[in-house]
C-alpha cells in the first residue's frame, strides 16, 4: 500500500471492491478470483476491440465508438488502481518477452487502425466496406413479426432465469453435501 | 532449504497430509483450525498452492508442527548431515 491520502474516488472504489468481504473466501479463493476478474477484463477488452472492427466495417459509426470507451475505460481504471497501490502496470508489460509485447501491440493497434479505418472510409464513401441490406420493421404489416419477436425473447429469457436458477440451486446443495463424505475417507 | 515442489513432495507423500492423517484430523477440520476452505487444504497438500508465510504458520500451528516441518526441506540429505555435523560442537 502506498501513503496516498485516499481520495472520494478511493473511497468509491474501495465500498464497491468491499476488499475486506468475506465473500473472496480464503488466500487461494481471492488469489483465483483476481485472476479470473482479470482474464474476463482481457477478454472483454479483446470481444469489444473484435465488436468495434466488426461494427466499423458493417458501417456503424456510433456502435464502435462506445465499444472502444467499454475497452479504454476498463483499462484505465485498472491501471489507476494499481498506481494508487504503488504498482506500475506499465513497467511490469515491459518485462514480457518481445514476442508477448509484439502481439498484444499487433492486437490492440490493429485492431484500432482496422476500426478507425473503416470508420473513416464509412465518413467517406457514405456506407460501410460490408453493406448490411436495409431492414424495415417498422411498417405494420411487420408488426405482428415484431410482436412474436420480443414474446419469443422475453419467454426464451424467463425459461433460461429458470433453469439456471435450479441448476445452481442444485450445484449449491451438492457442493454443500461433498465435504462430510469426503472427510471420512481422507483419514482411511 | 528449498519450498517443497508438486512433483517431489505431493498427494499421498505431502509432509502436510501424513502429518494430519498421523493426528486424526480430516481435512475439513483443519480447513476450519487454519481459516481457509476445504478445497484450499486439498490444493495445498497436493501441492498445487504455495500458501502464504501467514497461512502456513497457521496450518503449522494447527497441525503442531513446525513450518519448516512441512513446507521446507533439505536440498539433499548429505548437505543437512554435513551442515548439521559442522555446526555441532
Amino acid at each position: 500500500m502506498t501513503k496516498k491520502t485516499p481520495g472520494a474516488l478511493d473511497r468509491a472504489v474501495a465500498r464497491m471492491m468491499d476488499l475486506d468481504s468475506p465473500t473472496y473466501g480464503d488466500e487461494r479463493e481471492r488469489a483465483v478470483f483476481m485472476e479470473d476478474t482479470a482474464f474476463g477484463q482481457t477478454l472483454a477488452i479483446y470481444l469489444g476491440l473484435a465488436g468495434a472492427v466488426v461494427a466499423a466495417v458493417l458501417g456503424q459509426l456510433l456502435v464502435p465508438v462506445v465499444l472502444l470507451a467499454l475497452m479504454w475505460v476498463p483499462s484505465v481504471a485498472s491501471i489507476w488502481y494499481a498506481s494508487r497501490r504503488g504498482v506500475d502496470v506499465a513497467d511490469m508489460g515491459s518485462r514480457a518477452s518481445r514476442k508477448t509485447r509484439a502481439g498484444v501491440a499487433a492486437s490492440i493497434f490493429g485492431g484500432l487502425v482496422l476500426t478507425c479505418g473503416a470508420m473513416l472510409y464509412t465518413l467517406l464513401v457514405g456506407h460501410g466496406l460490408v453493406p448490411v441490406p436495409e431492414v424495415d420493421l417498422t411498417g405494420p404489416e411487420h408488426e405482428g413479426v415484431l410482436r412474436s419477436a420480443l414474446t419469443g425473447a422475453l419467454v426464451g429469457g424467463a425459461g433460461g432465469a429458470l433453469v439456471g436458477a435450479v441448476i445452481s440451486a442444485r450445484k449449491r446443495r451438492r457442493t454443500a453435501a461433498e465435504p462430510a463424505g469426503d472427510d471420512l475417507d481422507d483419514l482411511d | 532449504m528449498t519450498p517443497r515442489q508438486a512433483t517431489d513432495a505431493a498427494g499421498p507423500r505431502s509432509p502436510i497430509r501424513r502429518r494430519r492423517r498421523e493426528r486424526r484430523i480430516t481435512q475439513a477440520e483443519l480447513a476450519d483450525a487454519a481459516g481457509v476452505s476445504r478445497q484450499t487444504i486439498i490444493a495445498v497438500e497436493q501441492g498445487d498452492y504455495a500458501p502464504s508465510v501467514y497461512l502456513a504458520l497457521r496450518i503449522a500451528r494447527a497441525l503442531e508442527a513446525t513450518v519448516e516441518e512441512l513446507f521446507i526441506e533439505a536440498d539433499d540429505d548429505a548437505t543437512t548431515e554435513t551442515t548439521t555435523e559442522g555446526a555441532r560442537p
